[in-house]
């Protein structure tokens, strides 16, 4: 199977195929990192069609040799900034937090969707660069290294937003130890997950 | 093998968590994974079936490719240009209009200091080149409309305090009452560096910070074209008829943008 890359470069060289193919790979990830604070479906829908209307335009100035999972999600956090500020449009709750959503991998149990039930609202109310990379890491699959690159910033830089984002998670689902590094009690789960 | 944070993260996402050294290793490098291990690894499973949930639900919603049957002519063919190419466009069309003023219309520069001409003729156009490149870069750079307001702003005041530096308040220098013709002809030969910008921009609908930059382009542009047409070093006029213009083409696009926002809410 092509690589990403392999599409991109098809796709520059004049393939329509390619342009097809990454698509299909990358428009659900774009909808579900996008969707969060939209109020509307038909918006998300119009943001991805924006995202890849924008990745035919820049073709040209893709790099060769260049990741692009970091690239378009570049150009669609972008746009999907520039969308929130012209007309200055609150940011919504999150479709999927309408009407607390069950998870849809029923076998994970009542735990797992009371999870999900707070950790929405809470992920929603984080500060946006540290939702912003937990999104693109959890949903959209990035390494931190990746979205590093998608956000402009140093991978140290991302870390830390992610740790504090995280740790601000787990306040949230109860958990009120402290976990700074080092502290060797923060790390019960360590103990439980090497012994099963 | 070691372990990093997304290897962590995709086990948790199929519920198979490693185990044993590796992830100790890695646990006690990564403070980022030992809050998502803490407490029973309450946070990583919790995320993980976040992302299962909403993974179905993306899953359900079909989507359609962009039509691409708009995307062809002469600007489609601009605008899908590399933003080095199209930056060099706007520059040449810059010097173009710049060039054919002098040649047409110049002042006569025997007796001009030529040092502080060729110096303020090199600022506006590294300015120019600047702006340029901050406005068309588009959405696929990080960050790419951070701090426009502030770099536009700043780009409206070079010409100011170009005027401020070297102006004067002497009766010889002229006066400010040619300062309406100088802003006029200085303010039409700019409209074509708009037009220009706004057709090699990729975004339909331009980000606010485009109209910002415009405005700084053109005054870059004015104000080139009047350094090598009007020999005035009057202060008033200096402000007045060249340094005005891209201020006034600012508040026109301001003007512009939100009349359109009301319109269309």
């Amino acid at each position: 199977m092509p690589s990403d890359e392999d599409l991109m470069a098809a796709y520059v060289a004049g393939d329509a195929h390619a342009f097809q193919e990454l698509f299909r790979r990358y428009s659900p990830l774009l909808l579900r990192v996008l969707k969060r604070e939209m109020s509307s479906s038909e918006q998300v829908r119009d943001l991805v069609q924006q995202t890849f209307l924008h990745l035919h335009r820049s073709r040209l100035d893709f790099e060769l040799g260049r990741k692009l999972r970091p690239w378009i999600f570049t150009i669609a956090l972008n746009l999907k900034r520039e969308y929130f500020r012209r007309g200055k449009r609150r940011r919504e709750t999150s479709l999927d937090q309408e009407g607390a959503p069950e998870p849809a991998v029923a076998p994970r149990g009542q735990e797992r969707a009371d999870a999900v039930r707070e950790l929405a609202p809470a992920l929603a109310a984080l500060p946006e660069d540290q939702r912003q990379v937990i999104e693109l890491h959890w949903f959209a699959g990035l390494s931190f290294p990746e979205v590093a690159q998608t956000v402009g910033a140093s991978v140290s830089a991302v870390k830390v937003r992610a740790h504090r984002g995280y740790v601000a998670l787990r306040r949230e689902l109860g958990a009120n130890e402290s976990t700074l590094p080092g502290n060797q009690d923060a790390r019960p789960g360590v103990r439980e997950l090497k012994e099963p | 093998m070691s372990l990093s944070c997304s290897d962590l993260r995709d086990a948790f996402l199929q519920d198979e968590l490693p185990q044993g050294p590796e992830l100790v290793r890695h646990l006690d490098a990564c403070s980022e994974c030992r809050e998502l291990c803490g407490e029973g690894a309450e946070l990583g499973r919790g995320l993980s079936a976040l992302v299962a949930s909403e993974q179905s639900e993306s899953d359900s919603l079909r989507l359609e490719p962009p039509s691409l049957a708009g995307e062809h002519g002469v600007r489609a063919l601009l605008r899908s240009r590399p933003t080095y190419a199209r930056v060099a466009l706007l520059i040449a069309l810059t010097a173009l209009i710049t060039g054919l003023s002098f040649a047409l219309n110049g002042r006569d520069l025997r007796d001009a200091p030529m040092a502080r001409v060729y110096g303020v003729v090199l600022v506006y156009f590294a300015g120019f080149w600047f702006a340029a490149r901050r406005g068309l870069l588009g959405a696929a750079e990080p960050g790419y409309q951070h701090h426009v307001r502030a770099l536009a702003l700043a780009s409206l005041a070079v010409p100011i305090a170009i005027a401020l530096l070297g102006g004067s308040m002497s009766a010889k220098d002229g006066g400010p009452a040619a300062g309406l013709g100088c802003f006029v002809y200085g303010a039409l030969l700019a409209l074509p560096v708009v037009a220009a910008f706004f057709w090699l921009e990729r975004a339909d609908r331009p980000p606010a910070g485009a109209f910002w930059l415009v405005a700084a382009l053109s005054g870059f542009t004015a104000n080139l074209v009047l350094e090598l047409h009007c020999p005035s070093q009057h202060l008033v006029h200096l402000l007045l008829g060249h340094a005005s213009v891209g201020v006034v083409v600012l508040a026109a696009a301001l003007a512009f943008r939100a009349a359109r926002g009301m319109r269309e809410s």
